[in-house]
């Protein structure tokens, strides 16, 4: 099968997962993207269960996944019929429709750029795939996957294999080893949390300003680097922003579906990269400063305890040590870090529009959820044992994926709060007669 | 214009600027430039050919090493990881006296040598 057919068909059976699971009042074309991360996650979290039960990460193991997942979200709808959220159809005007076809054009040309690159990061081609492609033909073979002197292992052994599996689910549906589907993967994932955004807040947020913040994020051009890159910050970021903006949203409508779907997100992220686990439980604390029942996503860390228990039965070593005493450390991590946050020729200015929005529009609180990732990653610089200048030069450009991408879901709300405090005050300037 | 067309039309351009082969558009980089290859993009020269090959003679479950005599670490590196990217379905080894296979790169040349 060729590339394209392959990665296809692999992320057709995912999006049909998700639709699944999302329930039948969103069976309609405009799910699609959330269908495809919901999916993508839960067939990826299932077959990571499964190789650490013992499979293999076959197509079969997936297929398997996928239908018992697929059964399961049916029977779940049917047994708790979830309401259609009945939220009025903002009028799009030409303006802003535009401002969509632009996004929209943007994120086509970066499906096409997805296929059409071989990852330029090493550890993706070096480890990632590798490992996807090791769990398919041996499963989690402990002579592969943990420290022996026999056998030569992975690098990064402590990481979970989340993004693993899935590349190694297209190669084998392509056929033959083919790097590039770890870019066409990403480009997906990327497009469909810029259109699982869209759908979220349509209705919340009034369609000018959404599509300004989505402009926002796809003129970056560091996140379709980052695309071609086949990085795995990248993926990570993608869910745990997912999940901020569901529990945002969540804040706004009590709807038990966005519950879920934050803590569903959340559980995903911690299958991707080992700082997810960190990065979740920030998240879930700063939830519960705004809601108590926010804390209720912190369920999803259960599903960070297969993995680790596996580690532990088979002492793969994490990277980090609890060295706390080397401080001299943070202000490279903070230079590095913020250089990267605030370039306008990386990430437009996301990280800077969330600040002055949060501050114009009197919700500061709101800067908690990027400040916590942001800590989560200077602590882990701070305790890392690798020196600090390499560790920054080679990393703190894709780390920051998280921050950014949680500014940038907090953008909109952020800009439709802050327009909806003015407009009383125009109205009653209105009312006095001024201009 | 309506808001369906406007889309539409936006949309449509986009897609259209990304077609002019102007080398140094941002619209170009972002649809992959010139293109890649189904290929790693090693570090250093190694022939994904070679290895292509190679991955076709050795048996699953295989054990093989990795050798690059005088290579640098970067070198040895992207050896070991072109060994677990293309021959993953056989398995790597430490011990260089175990092995029937050895993927070996000699006279910046990558070739697959059978000991046993």
């Amino acid at each position: 099968m060729s590339l394209v057919l392959g990665v296809c068909a692999v992320n057709t059976a995912f999006v049909a997962v998700g639709y699944a699971l999302l329930g039948r009042p969103r069976w309609s074309w405009s799910w699609a993207g959330l269908a495809l991360l919901v999916g993508a996650g839960a067939v990826g979290t299932a077959l990571f269960l499964a190789v650490i039960a013992g499979l293999h990460a076959t197509l079969w193991t997936a297929a398997g996944a996928a239908v018992l997942l697929a059964a399961g979200g049916l029977a779940a709808g049917r047994r708790f019929p979830s309401n259609r959220l009945s939220l009025a159809s903002p009028p799009l005007d030409p303006v802003a429709a535009g401002a969509f076809g632009l996004v929209a054009g943007i994120c086509a040309v970066g499906v096409v750029g997805g296929f059409r690159s071989s990852p330029w990061l090493d550890d993706a081609w070096g480890i990632w795939l590798p490992k996807g492609l090791a769990l398919w033909h041996h499963g989690l073979d402990e002579r592969l996957f943990a420290p022996n002197g026999e056998f030569v292992v992975f690098g990064v052994p402590d990481y979970p294999l989340w993004w693993s599996i899935v590349t190694s689910l297209d190669v084998q549906a392509v056929g033959s080893t083919d790097v590039r589907v770890m870019c066409a993967q990403l480009a997906l994932l990327t497009v469909a949390f810029v259109a699982a955004v869209a759908r979220l807040l349509w209705g919340h947020v009034r369609p000018a300003v959404l599509a300004g913040a989505l402009l926002l994020l796809v003129l970056s051009p560091e996140l379709w680097r980052h695309v071609q890159g086949g990085i795995a910050d990248l993926p990570v970021a993608i869910y745990l922003a997912t999940g901020v903006l569901c529990g945002a949203l969540w804040l706004r409508t009590r709807a038990t579906f966005h519950l879920v779907l934050a803590g569903t997100c959340a559980a995903v992220a911690l299958q991707i990269k080992t700082e997810a686990l960190p990065e979740v439980v920030a998240l879930v604390a700063v939830g519960a400063l705004f809601a108590r029942r926010l804390a209720l996503a912190g369920v999803s860390l259960l599903l960070a305890l297969p993995w680790l228990a596996w580690r532990s039965a088979h002492d793969v070593p994490g990277r980090a040590e609890l060295d706390f005493s080397r401080a001299e450390r943070l202000p490279d991590a903070l230079r590095a870090t913020a250089e990267h946050l605030f370039d306008p020729t990386e990430w437009t200015v996301l990280a800077a529009a969330a600040i002055v929005l949060a501050l114009l529009a009197r919700r500061p609180a709101a800067l908690l959820v990027p400040a916590s990732l942001y800590a989560v990653v200077l602590v882990a610089y701070w305790i890392d044992r690798d020196e600090i200048g390499y560790l920054v030069s080679t990393s703190a450009y894709r780390v920051i994926d998280t921050v950014v991408l949680a500014a940038a879901v907090l953008v909109p709300l952020l800009a439709e709060a802050l327009l909806e405090q003015r407009e009383p005050l125009r109205e009653d300037r209105a009312l006095v007669g001024e201009p | 214009m309506s808001a369906r067309a406007a889309f539409a039309a936006v949309a449509a351009a986009v897609l259209l600027l990304a077609l002019v082969p102007w080398a140094g558009s941002p619209l170009r980089r972002l649809a992959g430039g010139e293109g890649d290859g189904p290929d790693a993009r090693f570090d250093v020269p190694l022939d994904a050919h070679v290895l292509r090959g190679a991955a076709e003679r050795v048996r699953p479950g295989d054990e093989y090493v990795t050798a690059w005599p005088g290579g640098s670490p970067l070198e040895q590196g992207n050896l070991k990881a072109a060994g677990q990217l293309y021959l993953a379905h056989a398995l790597p080894v430490l011990d260089r006296e175990r092995p029937p296979w050895v993927l070996i790169v000699g006279a910046d040349r990558v070739g697959l040598i059978r000991l046993r």
